[in-house]
């Protein structure tokens, strides 16, 4: 593919995403939640921590903008704190599963035989567990805190992308252009960097953004159990969970932070969408 | 067929043994001696080896592992150090709750989001069809837990319908069932949509049209039939989802099931319980795909020869 080709086909793309409406609202959100991430001590009216006694689970709209939870914390900054905690481990647990999905996808796709088989019967295992379970046992066997729920995510998407890629690299590695690559003389390593891991980017980006909503949403359930990202540390999940106790009287506590999941959840799925449809047509399933 | 269904219980069978496996070496992990745990802070090193060698823990992982399957295959899962009762009572006390919230959220899935999906995809761009895309959107966004908890506000505290936690009645059921079939619902109209909108395009729908048969009669028998294929395969992977929320669901409205026991057991570092509650939830779960897989060979016999 030449460059001129390529960049006209990445402008195509751009356009493609544009004129979506959906996609754009996706990726507003998903900036406006990486900027809350980034800018939080900027952005927070209040120390996340700080207890103010006299105004425990006082309403939203007065003193406080979206009130105050039964510490007298003021929510507004522990979302917006909630907002880097759900971001680095939703990122973080992507780089894992990215890293260790291609390592797996392509030593599988590449080698075949016997490699591969061990390989993907481990994947195919760890598959059978049902959503959430496989999570929740890593992070029982890791232990909880922000690393090792990152861990335990990253694990727990690890066979999804390794099996994606490990098609891919199986479709790519009889094309033309491979062949070629080899009787020219190129080694192993070569055509897996430079000839079969670019040609799956596209489709492995729409999967990891789609991937973080779903990291997110488990994030908050692993916190919400209690397994997960522990109090103090602000996360939506356990801030659901903590405010519980006060569900009858003080119903803002633990309702408002489900809000603030609903969004960046929305806003992945609706940017991992519309790229889908940008980068790659054919790909169009849900409307 | 007969070889197609034996073939497909045995590979569950090894899935099954091999998860057993792979749990109990994750187990290992945990810090903690459960011996030391059991008997408390003032045991003596005597005490914590004795009760070690009682529990079989001296021994390596593989003799360990095969005494476990077989005592397993007897029926015996340990017992809860907790509950002060086998792991198989409990489960079989707690197992069939479970079992009837997850079926309760499968029944609300099938009846509320298929049909929603194929009104949806069959009046494309109406705003029933609007209306039902943005809802069931918002639905995959929506965790399990708050919608839970929104529900038991709504409708426990503020309008007193049902109750708030608990089992015993149908209407103990209503809040947890809806909870729980709310991703599902959603993914399911989803899926329902696409898939009967891409068989309307068809020809033999205009074919079906042109010869005179009324919108809905050619949707219900040409188009519904059709889109039924892809349709039952996501329903098979909802499930997993569906038995996942139902421990997310069970915390949420105190409802004594498996993912309560297995919580419990978490807090409390009961291994054997966890364990035992652990295995038989991802056998469940095996089963139930291989049921999904033995219907699509009485669907499609294609599937069985290939």
């Amino acid at each position: 593919m030449t460059d001129e080709k390529k960049f006209l086909d990445r402008h195509k793309a751009l356009k493609r995403f544009l004129k979506n409406p959906l996609s754009v609202v996706g990726l507003v959100l998903v900036v406006t939640i990486t900027v809350c991430a980034l800018a939080a001590p900027v952005l927070a009216p209040h120390d996340p921590a700080e207890q103010h006694l006299f105004d425990k689970r006082s309403k939203p709209f007065g003193k406080y903008v979206l009130g105050a939870d039964q510490f007298g914390r003021d929510i507004l900054s522990r979302l917006i704190y909630g907002a880097r905690v759900s971001l680095i481990v939703a990122v973080g647990s992507i780089v894992i599963a990215l890293a260790g999905g291609i390592l797996v996808g392509v030593v599988s796709g590449y080698a075949g035989g016997f490699c591969d088989s061990a390989l993907m019967r481990l994947m195919d295992l760890l598959l059978s567990f049902p959503y959430l379970l496989l999570a929740i046992v890593l992070v029982t066997a890791f232990g909880s805190g922000v690393f090792n729920t990152t861990l335990a995510i990253g694990i727990w998407a690890l066979p999804t992308f390794a099996r994606m890629v490990r098609v891919s690299v199986m479709s790519l590695k009889n094309r033309e252009f491979v062949t070629s690559a080899r009787a020219a003389g190129a080694s192993s390593a070569r055509i897996i960097f430079s000839h079969i891991i670019p040609n799956f980017v596209s489709p492995v980006i729409v999967y990891a953004t789609l991937f973080m909503a779903n990291a997110i949403m488990m994030e908050a359930a692993l916190s919400f159990l209690g397994l997960g990202v522990q109090p103090p540390t602000p996360s939506w999940g356990e801030m659901i969970s903590s405010g519980r106790n006060f569900l009858m009287v003080a119903p803002h506590v633990s309702t408002i932070p489900g809000f603030a999941i609903m969004v960046a959840v929305l806003g992945f799925n609706l940017l991992g969408d519309g790229l889908r449809d940008a980068l790659d047509p054919k790909m169009k399933v849900n409307g | 067929m007969i070889v197609f269904i034996v073939k497909r219980i045995l590979a569950s069978v090894a899935v099954i043994l091999s998860m057993a496996f792979l749990v109990m070496l994750i187990m290992d992990i945990i810090p903690g001696d459960p011996a030391a745990m059991m008997l408390g802070e003032n045991a003596t090193p005597e005490m914590i080896r004795e009760l070690r060698s009682q529990m079989g823990l001296d021994q390596p992982l593989p003799v360990r592992y095969v005494n476990y399957v077989w005592n397993v295959a007897h029926g015996d899962l340990g017992r809860s150090v907790r509950e002060m009762a086998p792991v198989a009572k409990l489960i079989g006390d707690t197992l069939p709750n479970t079992l009837l919230l997850t079926a309760a959220g499968m029944f609300l899935t099938l009846v509320i989001g298929i049909p929603l999906g194929l009104i949806s995809g069959a009046r494309a761009g109406s705003w029933v069809d609007h209306l039902s895309r943005i809802t069931s959107l918002l639905g995959l966004c929506m965790p399990v837990f708050w919608i839970g908890l929104i529900m038991i506000y709504v409708f426990s505290f503020r309008l007193g319908w049902f109750p708030v936690g608990g089992t015993g009645s149908l209407a103990h059921l209503v809040l947890p069932a809806v909870t729980l079939a709310a991703y599902t619902m959603a993914a399911i109209a989803r899926m329902s949509r696409s898939s009967l909108m891409e068989v309307l395009t068809e020809d033999y729908i205009r074919t079906a049209r042109a010869k005179g048969l009324g919108f809905w009669l050619v949707v219900w028998h040409h188009g519904f039939r059709n889109a039924l294929i892809p349709i039952i395969t996501v329903f098979g992977m909802q499930v997993g989802n569906l038995m996942g929320g139902a421990i997310l669901t069970e915390t949420v409205f105190a409802w004594p099931g498996l993912g309560r026991l297995m919580m419990g057991a978490i807090m409390d570092r009961d291994y054997l319980l966890l364990q035992g509650t652990i295995l038989v939830f991802a056998a469940a779960y095996i089963f139930i795909n291989l049921l999904v897989d033995l219907s699509y060979g009485l669907i499609d016999p294609r599937i069985v020869e290939s």
